[in-house]
């Protein structure tokens, strides 16, 4: 029984949707655009 | 404002503070200043595009997107500037008509923390930038994207678009397909805060790399952007106990309704207070409803915080970056120092300051004292006196129009003369009682220089007395 319970674990695992989040993931986004070659203050 | 070692230094900063691994984009539009560029410029507007990508790498960016006026020194250039990224120059719709295929990356999938995120680049019109000779096309987006979302969706955990297209077409991608955030670029000069459209965001920083954006992203597994649920349901309970005692005034042991109907106007005001009362109950109940469903995990809305952070020059710097960016204005002071010089052809309207001097003595005196007398001296003491993005300023006769000729300035046209305000006077010196130079310059020739960008405490009442005496 354990030993099936491991292989489903296994096989699971290997699915190719198990790859994707399941649980919530906090990160943080930086943007930035338009930046037109500035590369420092003036000044 | 702006300044990418400043950036880079928020970057870290934000990271070390919350520990959370961070997704850096770019919208576009990064390397040039202007569209048109000229061939005495060309030099040292190569050595910074080649140095803002060396910072960005050193920065670790993601991606940036193919933007119209990236290609502003021809497609060519943009190519070899993406072969030597370490990120991807992002664009699913700038096609080779040799090809048929897409000269850049169309999109890329990140690895951030535990979610795998997809990234797409769309370019808008660049009718003013791609040659006949460079054998490209922009093409409709709308036959690109639909194949590029399906196929992302079913690999990633969230979409990002970054966007030159027009704003009507963001928002009606936002609507098509399930792309989480637009970060647009060419589109406006100011900072818009992430603004839902159907189940996306739609972002931007203003102009010139003045701000950067920084949005704190809780991403849950239903990959739906959610409202903040029980702040809304207090807040609609709080009004409706509000209304709900307005009400009860209105109770003398009578239907309301009855004792009101000679009274018009206060009836009116008790039937919206009904009728607000009816919305509120119902705006509640679905509340209640969504908290109940949302308690299940798969429910559960992602969530963001988003900030917009400027880039003052009081902001320390990022040591690697600033590095970089002294190297650039290192280098760019000796390509001007070594170019060949163009003929200087001022003095046939510019006569200088010393000729100002002869006559006006006293106002020369006073005009000395000022930061236009120093105005060149202070690009040679930081060793960008050769740097022609900074010599229109803080020259004279100088725009534009005729920045080559801005590296061969005699003495007496460099700093801001009395001409820069004035106008050229080569003719009022020949003929000082016929002709007179413009009195006192109005405010739209100030500004051509002391610019938001350079001056964002200008005030031409106030200032032009600091310039000399004004009678």
């Amino acid at each position: 029984m354990r030993r099936y319970l491991l292989f489903l674990i296994l096989i699971i695992s290997m699915h190719p949707l198990a790859a994707f989040a399941q649980t919530a993931q906090d990160f943080l986004f930086f943007y930035s655009n338009d930046v037109k070659g500035e590369i420092e203050p003036c000044g | 404002m702006g300044g990418l070692s400043k950036k880079a230094f928020q970057f870290d900063k934000m990271v070390q503070e919350k520990q959370l691994p961070a997704l850096i984009v770019d919208g576009g539009n990064l390397l040039f200043k202007q569209p048109n560029i000229s061939a005495a410029q060309k030099e040292q507007v190569t050595i910074t595009a080649k140095g803002i990508v060396e910072s960005y790498d050193a920065m670790g960016y993601h991606a940036v997107g193919v933007a119209p006026q990236d290609m502003a020194l021809g497609l060519d250039f943009l190519k070899g500037i993406a072969q030597s990224s370490k990120f991807p120059w992002l664009s699913a719709n700038l096609y080779s008509d040799a090809t048929s295929s897409p000269i850049f990356t169309p999109s890329t999938i990140v690895d951030i923390g535990s979610l795998k995120i997809g990234l797409i680049g769309l370019t808008g019109k660049s009718d003013n930038f791609i040659k006949q000779s460079d054998a490209a096309t922009v093409k409709p987006w709308k036959s690109i994207l639909p194949d590029i979302v399906n196929n992302l969706t079913a690999k990633t955990d969230m979409l990002v678009l970054l966007s030159s297209l027009p704003m009507p077409d963001n928002k009606e991608i936002a609507k098509l397909y399930d792309i989480h955030i637009i970060v647009q670029a060419g589109v406006s000069t100011v900072n818009l805060a992430p603004t839902p459209t159907d189940n996306t965001l739609i972002c931007q920083t203003g102009k010139q790399g003045k701000y950067i954006g920084i949005m704190d992203v809780s991403w849950q597994p239903s990959k739906v952007w959610g409202e903040k649920t029980k702040e809304k349901l207090s807040k609609a309970k709080q009004n409706l106990g509000r209304v709900e005692w307005q009400l009860s005034k209105y109770n003398k042991g009578t239907d309301p309704l009855e004792y009101l109907k000679n009274v018009p106007s206060k009836l009116r005001v008790y039937q919206n207070l009904l009728a607000k009362e009816n919305s509120l109950k119902a705006e509640i109940s679905s509340l209640e409803e969504k908290i109940a469903k949302d308690n299940e995990v798969s429910s559960v809305p992602s969530t963001f915080r988003n900030q917009f952070i400027a880039m003052k020059i009081s902001l320390p710097d990022e040591p690697k970056v600033q590095k970089i960016v002294e190297q650039i204005n290192k280098s760019i002071n000796e390509a001007g120092q070594t170019t060949k010089k163009a003929q200087n052809q001022l003095s046939e309207t510019y006569s200088g300051w010393k000729s100002c001097q002869s006559c006006h003595e006293d106002i020369f005196k006073a005009w000395s004292q000022t930061p236009h007398a120093k105005a060149y001296n202070t690009l040679v003491s930081k060793r960008q006196q050769f740097n022609l993005d900074c010599l229109q300023c803080h020259v004279t006769g100088i725009n534009k129009d005729n920045i080559d000729l801005a590296l061969n300035l005699p003495i007496e046209m460099q700093n801001v003369g009395c001409e820069s305000c004035h106008g050229a006077s080569k003719q009022h010196t020949l003929t000082p009682n016929n002709v007179k130079p413009m009195a006192q310059p109005q405010a739209a020739i100030c500004l051509e220089c002391h610019t938001d960008e350079h001056d964002d405490d200008f005030n031409y009442d106030r200032d032009i007395k600091k310039v000399h005496q004004v009678n």
